[in-house]
């Protein structure tokens, strides 16, 4: 891969319309210009608010979860022939600064996934202490259904090879996904390495963040994705 | 008394083994729904915007 390389950010929507057009400014202001945005069935079609920047705007007719929207730009990423795609949150908590860092070992060939760490280097400040216990207990539970310990469990940011890509399945629609993606790194020996990435902690991200009942779902829908796939 | 408590225990045993695997097949049918849905809903996304 080279610096011609076609890198498509994939921006999973649901009722993210405060945060959405300064997401993607602030990743054009970066450089990326072949964004993909999957609204996924919000309340609100937030089409109005994007209209005038022009990317790829899929919308889910119905809300299907943030799985299945990672699913739908991954597919019409494929379809555009991309050669990497990043995964990218929509409620402004990840900085697009940090994408480049998380290229480089995918596009030098020495991973095929990089995903990102908040507790890599990075000042993260603001992050509330029952959170951090979450993540913590999330990373044994990722490490007990996928037998890979990450330092953070949940990071929406991630940077996939097209090789990547075209293996990983998502099958959970859910949170639960991030998981999966894991565990299929595993099952298709993918090389993978975590960096170091800012996150920021705003009023609004913090309301978008797992709940603990959330984690309760992720938990099921992973004991579930293990009895189904057995 | 004890091999008639070990008797319900058994029975007991059995039925939540048995219920856990009924829960999971029912389990095992919606996420097909599920993904049958999601391929549609996916399927039309992705047509629309081809057309744009």
């Amino acid at each position: 891969m080279n610096n011609s390389d076609k890198i498509y950010i994939v921006i999973p929507v649901f009722n993210d319309r405060p945060t959405i057009a300064a997401v993607i400014s602030e990743l054009r202001n970066e450089g990326y210009k072949d964004i993909i945005v999957v609204d996924d069935g919000s309340l609100h079609s937030i089409y109005q608010e994007i209209k005038h920047l022009d990317v790829h705007f899929l919308r889910h007719r119905v809300n299907l979860g943030q799985g299945a929207a990672l699913k739908t730009g991954f597919l019409y990423a494929q379809q555009l022939n991309a050669d990497i795609v990043v995964t990218f949150d929509a409620d402004g908590q990840h900085d697009a600064k940090d994408i480049q860092a998380m290229l480089e070992p995918v596009i030098k060939g020495e991973a095929d996934v990089t995903l990102g760490s908040r507790f890599l280097e990075k000042n993260n400040a603001g992050i509330k202490l029952r959170r951090i216990v979450l993540l913590k207990l999330a990373r044994f539970v990722n490490f007990i259904f996928t037998g890979i310990l990450l330092s953070d469990a949940h990071n929406g940011l991630r940077v996939l090879a097209r090789s990547a890509v075209s293996l990983i399945d998502i099958t959970e629609n859910r949170m639960a996904h991030a998981s999966e993606i894991l565990f299929e790194i595993k099952k298709h020996g993918l090389n993978y390495k975590e960096v170091g990435v800012n996150v920021r902690y705003t009023p609004y991200s913090q309301t978008k963040g797992q709940s603990g009942w959330n984690s309760v779902r992720i938990l099921l829908d992973l004991i579930i994705y293990k009895i189904v796939k057995k | 008394m004890m091999e008639v408590l070990l008797a319900i225990a058994v029975i007991l045993i059995i039925i939540v083994l048995g219920l856990f695997l009924l829960v999971a097949r029912l389990m095992e049918r919606v996420k097909k729904l599920e993904h049958l849905v999601a391929a549609l809903v996916r399927q039309e996304a992705m047509r629309k915007e081809a057309e744009k």
